[in-house]
């Protein structure tokens, strides 16, 4: 059959009353579906379309948001490749990221202790997701507080236990402000993933778990066997969204540190903090919208990967 | 407690039920999702009904109604004066008799970027107090120069109503109405209680550090020599180029010497190498980097610091804000080798910007008025809450008693105005040029570059030469700006200006 004569028998059967029938059929049943979606497609639309579009072209732009926006090419993406912050703030990136490590496996710890019928279970829970619901810059404060080295709690403790015998200025130092906001930001969303890890293994049917037991399958051979791959939909799902949301976190770190001290605690998403929000320092919204470009276009690399690399966690496919 | 749990019972199981949902029927999601619909488009029905506002009869009662005031909006950055400065407003709003009000916001660190949200927004107000020079640059102020009658000039010093150099045009943006002094303070009852002379604070920067030393020996670990608030990396300024004015180290402001016509910083590094050293012998309150200046503040008020950097605002701020528990005193910064090479600096600033484009501007002009009357300075002088360029504030009959520090605050026959430095556009070298990892992409990376030096504890050869490269650095900015036409250098040079007053 020609081109010409396929385009005609479409547009024939367009009006033809059958389809007609068929396309209010299919507007009764799914139009309400639609309409659904135009509303937030609306607001993608506003709130991320246009802010990725904005984002994408002050890339080759200087703007300061005061004076008029002036195009300068590459001169951006130059920029970025001599920026040493920058670089070594996405090693710092991937570091803090690490802090999944104490994260996770301490949540999927409490929530198999939790997933048995230990009395007073849900007092336990609900302390554990305490850290998640208060507000993430009271706690940093408090996390701030303690770690004072003129009066700070932790100090105190560790001075009277005779542990120490000078204040440790856990701020002041490279190394220990950014271990201190690790530490702070996986206490704080170690909560959330336990609750993640018993739905999980709330959804593991129950009969799976009698065969098992009929089959002398006990403790770790249960756990190993059915429990963690019949788990690997939720477990793929929690990881990614433990990685991607410490990949792009700035941690505590802008009321614990501000980035200091010397950059130590400069991760990339609070570099672009600082890019826009400059303050009295002057800001420039150009480079910031670059840092912020190419940053992303990492994480989506990531993101494909690890969905790629992922693939044979779900039992499911 | 229950109620939190009872919350949490639920979410685990909605999160439980997430697999369920995925297998429900879709004739369910149908309806569900025409049931949203519905609401969805009752609610915008709703919307459009309220929207219509012009045929309510709210309009036509408006219109029998006596006239309105004109809303005057006047945004500021400065708190220490909020009081006295509120209070006045709100007699100004009750009696004028052109039915303006004005309405004061304070803002706090983030003033600038609210103006410039606003700029984007269109929504600047019709008053703006301390506006930066990229607003500045952005054409909001009015030019004041016609404004000033000769009965304003005659209300002022001199240094209140000269344009300077930065400006555009030669346009005045605001009256200069602050006379800020940067001065030392020092906790006289810990000095005493190390041994030391309250009377007699340190001449030499080597008594200064030996102060510092007796103070945190007699402290226990509760008291300090000396504190530094640089995580607010802005604070190097006050606790370097600042106090070495005294030592004639200077010859212009930001390290701009108006003398050669270059910028130097070579002369701070022996400041920032005397604080790495009383950092390293534990002078200064623990917790470098992570105290800002209000927190380095509160702690000389409650008695745990010795001496600090301070500026005219402090007098508010430790009788007010922060009331000191101690008694205090006001000194010149400590010298080399005792002599004094250059007087104490101090500099004309704040001041109210009118908004061009301002939709009420007669009004605003009227607000403005109100705002630098001799009343407003008399009554924030005689309350002791700064240093004005207003002649009736200055009467020291008004000043008053009791209140600490005003007098040391006060500018000396030997205080010395030092010269502007130019106003750089950073972006005329872009990529921006490089001192180490830091961009020098605006005026603050001399407090960055000060500040990394501190931090990573650099010896002396180091810091010369990191302090050299930024100088280099700002010479080429500064060529390439002359190059671009956005400065004229000439502007900013005074070949014969002396530190030392004779």
């Amino acid at each position: 059959m020609s081109k010409l004569t396929a385009e005609s028998n479409l547009a024939g059967a367009s009006l033809h009353p059958g389809s007609r029938r068929a396309f209010s059929r299919f507007v009764r049943k799914y139009g309400p579906a639609y309409l659904m979606l135009l509303v937030p497609v609306c607001f993608f639309a506003v709130f991320s379309l246009y802010p990725i579009g904005w984002a994408l072209k002050y890339v080759f732009y200087y703007y300061d948001g005061v004076m008029p926006e002036r195009f300068t090419g590459m001169a951006n993406l130059h920029r970025l490749m001599e920026d040493q912050i920058y670089w070594s703030s996405l090693w710092k990136q991937a570091l803090f990221s690490l802090k999944i490590l104490i994260e996770l496996p301490l949540a999927f710890v409490l929530a198999l202790f939790l997933y048995s019928r230990l009395r007073g279970r849900n007092i336990f829970r609900a302390m554990f997701v305490m850290p998640y619901i208060l507000p993430g810059s009271t706690m940093a404060l408090v996390m701030y507080i303690l770690l004072n080295p003129y009066n700070g709690g932790l100090n105190q403790l560790l001075l009277k236990l005779h542990l120490i015998d000078q204040p440790i200025q856990f701020l002041s130092g490279g190394w220990t402000a950014f271990a201190s906001g690790m530490v702070m930001d996986a206490w704080q969303n170690f909560g959330i993933n336990m609750l993640f890890f018993l739905v999980g293994l709330t959804s593991i049917p129950k009969d799976v778990y009698e065969s098992a037991d009929m089959d002398g399958a006990t403790g770790w051979k249960r756990m190993r066997y059915i429990s963690i791959p019949m788990m690997g939909r939720i477990l793929q799902m929690i990881l990614f969204l433990s990685i991607l949301g410490t990949l792009k976190s700035m941690g505590p770190f802008l009321v614990l540190t501000n980035g200091g001290p010397n950059n130590a605690t400069e991760l990339t998403f609070l570099y672009i903090f600082h890019q826009f929000f400059g303050g009295e320092a002057g800001s420039n919204y150009g480079y910031g919208a670059t840092v912020a470009v190419v940053t992303a276009l990492m994480l989506v690399v990531v993101s494909v990967g690890y969905f790629k690399l992922t693939k044979r966690m779900d039992y499911h496919e | 407690m229950r109620l939190f749990l009872s919350i949490i019972r639920v979410y685990t199981k909605q999160l439980k039920g997430l697999n369920n949902m995925m297998n429900t029927k879709r004739s369910k999601q149908g309806l569900l999702a025409a049931a949203a619909a519905l609401l969805v488009l009752m609610t915008g029905c709703g919307n459009n009904g309220n929207g219509n506002g012009n045929a309510s009869p709210s309009a036509d009662t408006n219109a029998s109604a006596p006239k309105e005031k004109v809303s005057i909006e006047v945004w500021v950055n400065s708190r220490h004066d909020l009081e006295v400065r509120e209070s006045l407003v709100k007699k100004f709003n009750e009696t004028n008799p052109d039915h303006i009000e004005i309405n004061y916001k304070v803002f706090a660190d983030n003033y600038e970027e609210q103006l410039k949200l606003a700029m984007n927004a269109g929504n600047l107000p019709d008053i703006a107090y301390n506006i930066s020079a990229d607003l500045a640059n952005a054409g909001y102020p009015l030019d004041l120069n016609p404004l000033i009658t000769p009965e304003i000039r005659a209300r002022f010093d001199e240094s209140a109503l000269t344009v300077p150099p930065t400006a555009k045009n030669g346009e005045l943006d605001r009256v200069f109405e602050n006379v800020t002094t940067f001065k030392l303070i020092y906790n006289k009852d810990l000095f005493k209680a190390a041994g030391l002379d309250p009377e007699k604070p340190p001449v030499t920067w080597q008594e200064m550090s030996d102060y510092a030393k007796q103070i945190t020996a007699s402290g226990g670990g509760q008291k300090f020599g000396l504190g530094l608030p640089v995580k607010q990396t802005a604070f190097w300024r006050y606790y370097v180029i600042y106090p070495s004015a005294v030592s004639g180290d200077i010859n212009g402001r930001e390290g701009w010497n108006a003398v050669t016509g270059k910028y130097d910083f070579s002369p701070f590094a022996k400041y920032v190498k005397w604080w790495i050293d009383e950092n390293k012998a534990g002078s200064v309150f623990p917790g470098v980097g992570t105290y800002d200046n209000d927190m380095i503040r509160a702690q000389f008020a409650e008695g745990n610091i010795g001496m600090l950097s301070a500026a005219t605002w402090d007098i508010g701020v430790f009788n007010d804000q922060f009331p000191a528990k101690n008694d205090w005193a006001v000194a010149d910064f400590p010298t080399w080798d005792g002599t004094a090479k250059g007087g104490p600096a101090y500099e004309t600033a704040n001041g109210f910007s009118i908004n061009k484009n301002s939709k009420h501007l007669e009004e605003a002009k009227k607000a403005w008025e109100f705002l630098i009357s001799d009343e407003m300075f008399v009554e924030l002088a005689q309350k002791g809450l700064g240093s004005f360029t207003n002649l009736a504030a200055q009467d020291k009959a008004i000043q008053p008693t009791d209140r600490k520090g005003v007098d040391g605050f006060v500018i000396g026959d030997s205080s010395v105005d030092y010269p502007m430095a130019p106003r750089l556009d950073y972006s005329v070298v872009n990529p921006p040029l490089k001192v180490g990892s830091l961009d020098v992409s605006k005026s603050a990376v001399v407090n960055d570059v000060m500040n990394q030096l501190f931090m990573s504890s650099k010896e002396l050869p180091d810091i010369e030469k990191t302090l050299q490269e930024l100088g280099d650095a700002f010479n080429k900015l500064a060529e390439a700006n002359t190059a671009a036409g956005t400065i004229d250098l000439n502007n900013y040079l005074k070949p014969d200006f002396k530190p030392l007053k004779p």
